[in-house]
């Protein structure tokens, strides 16, 4: 019960924000402008737009988690709200959870409505309304959760703007993982194999989650780099939530 | 109990992600990323995209696309990809002299393409006028791979001429203007490469080439023993010990690869090599016949 109340709370507060509207009306005009680009495609029409809305609706989905998340436990100290709450019987890892929850309710919301938009757009400049689209979604939205939870993360012992920093700088390395594991396999020097080894297991790995181009060339993606990829945000979520419930826990308020 | 929890679940935490992103990159097609790369339609909408950072992108594309050329090198040798990735690369960073020269180098040593070749080293010369490197490369190019003098000492040349050319140049075109033995010429190239290149791919490959000379031109020298043997005799040997013990060769030479050996190929009266046996090389089989092609600067 009381989680559900954070979770409600978290919703409508982000909701109420004017970023929110903005970024989802921007993200609407976007995708409907790649129509836009359809007589400029010489005949891959169809490509140009996939690739247009999935990358549109994985970056804008990144950028409010980024800008949305970083804000919301702060947000909570600043206008001592937080008091309010942790004086009420609610442990401290049911209000980060709660957060967390609260925010994943919003982004999805916002996806859904991407999705939507994007799949009527699609169906109305090429005829096509492929389902394999969805995984390709569905794995950027698995990204989102893992940012999300970093945002949490550092915005328990940091401002928003060091969190939005911190959270788009591992955004950027996440997204360049598999260079790191290509130094660490170039590398000679066992002490600088062994450093860039485990930066790369340690940092997430948000390459895991682009299968944008597969879907858009009809290339099959497995089963097991799915099922695997979800293991692996699950995983990765739960730790970021127990961290930041740990320092949470900590925090003296 | 509590203190040793939290340090314990994110250890274990981190061992089980350890485990998926194994089982992941087990998965994973091997460099998809790269892949992604060959969809775009040209470098012009990878720059415009790139926003600024044209730079950092080409970098990255360079990362992963000398992973793609070692690998094709080293098994199945094709690539099909490679001009429109070298495109893409040099028209992000149209100064970066190196993509072009190792690039030029693998579209005519190993993709076979003398046309994108040209068309590589040529967008090269355009955008860095005052590259001593690159028409450099395209007179190696034209000496060693297309047998054609007459154009390499003109890239010689006009190489010498560009600011902070090193000697070589010249001296490359003296050595190509005077016409000395081919297979000497293109052993002194293939050395200096070796010498000055860092790239591990152009150095491999140049070490490859300078062990093919060295036993073309140890065949050359078995043969003027073996037409001295047939003179005087008036017969063919039967195998080179024959030749030894007749004083006509000091010793049997020992061909650069450890494996390998000459030998008489008495059905078809020549000096032979089990390397030849095993490698078809198109530019092996070019110097060893010295035919001499000739064609046309772009």
């Amino acid at each position: 019960m009381k989680l559900r109340t954070i979770i409600l709370n978290t919703f409508k507060e982000a909701v109420r924000k004017k970023l929110l509207l903005i970024v989802i009306g921007f993200s609407l005009l976007l995708l409907a402008a790649s129509g836009v680009l359809v007589p400029l495609s010489l005949g891959e029409e169809s490509k140009i737009i996939m690739d247009f809305g999935l990358g549109s609706i994985s970056i804008f989905g990144i950028l409010l988690a980024i800008l949305i998340g970083s804000q919301s436990v702060f947000n909570e100290l600043e206008r001592k709200t937080i008091y309010f709450i942790i004086s009420k019987p609610v442990r401290r890892e049911t209000f980060i959870i709660g957060k967390f929850l609260g925010l994943l309710l919003t982004f999805t919301t916002v996806i859904f409505i991407l999705v939507v938009w994007f799949y009527v757009i699609l169906f109305v400049l090429t005829g096509l309304h492929p389902a394999s689209i969805l995984i390709s979604v569905f794995l950027s939205y698995l990204e989102i959760v893992i940012i999300t939870a970093f945002c949490i993360f550092f915005s328990t012992f940091t401002s928003p703007i060091f969190s939005s920093l911190f959270t788009f700088l591992l955004f950027v390395v996440g997204r360049l993982a598999p260079d790191i594991q290509l130094l660490a396999s170039k590398t000679a020097n066992p002490f600088a194999h062994f450093s860039l080894q485990l930066v790369y297991y340690v940092i997430p790995n948000l390459s895991n989650f682009n299968v944008r181009g597969m879907v858009v060339h009809s290339e099959l993606v497995s089963h097991n780099h799915i099922l695997f990829t979800i293991a692996y945000a699950f995983i990765y979520t739960i730790i970021l939530l127990v961290s930041s419930s740990e320092i949470f826990r900590r925090k003296d308020l | 109990m509590r203190k040793w929890l939290f340090p314990t679940l994110i250890i274990f935490g981190f061992l089980v992600i350890f485990f998926i992103q194994n089982r992941i990159d087990e998965n994973k097609e091997q460099y998809s990323l790269l892949k992604e790369l060959l969809y775009f339609p040209s470098g012009k909408f990878v720059e415009q995209a790139s926003i600024g950072y044209n730079e950092l992108f080409a970098d990255i594309i360079w990362l992963r696309a000398v992973q793609y050329f070692g690998e094709h090198q080293m098994t199945d040798r094709k690539f099909k990809y490679l001009y429109h990735i070298l495109d893409i690369l040099t028209t992000l960073d149209k100064k970066f002299i190196h993509s072009y020269t190792f690039g030029g180098f693998l579209l005519e040593s190993s993709a076979g393409e003398s046309e994108n070749t040209d068309k590589l080293l040529h967008k090269g010369e355009f955008y860095n006028p005052e590259s001593w490197e690159i028409p450099f490369v395209r007179a190696f190019i034209y000496y060693f791979f297309r047998n054609n003098d007459k154009i390499s000492v003109l890239f010689f040349l006009r190489s010498s001429k560009k600011p902070g050319a090193p000697d070589m140049s010249r001296r490359f075109a003296g050595f190509t203007f005077q016409k000395l033995g081919a297979k000497l010429k293109a052993l002194n190239l293939w050395k200096e490469l070796y010498r000055l290149s860092n790239n591990p791919v152009e150095k491999e490959t140049a070490f490859r080439y300078l062990n093919e000379i060295t036993m073309l031109i140890q065949m050359d020298s078995l043969q003027v023993a073996l037409n001295e043997y047939m003179q005087k005799k008036g017969e063919f040997p039967k195998s080179m010990q024959e030749m030894i013990n007749s004083s006509f060769l000091r010793k049997k030479p020992k061909p650069p690869w450890k494996d390998e050996y000459f030998y008489i190929d008495t059905q078809r009266d020549r000096i032979w090599c089990t390397y030849l046996d095993k490698v078809q090389s198109p530019i092996l089989k070019r110097m060893m016949e010295s035919k001499s092609e000739q064609g046309t600067v772009k």
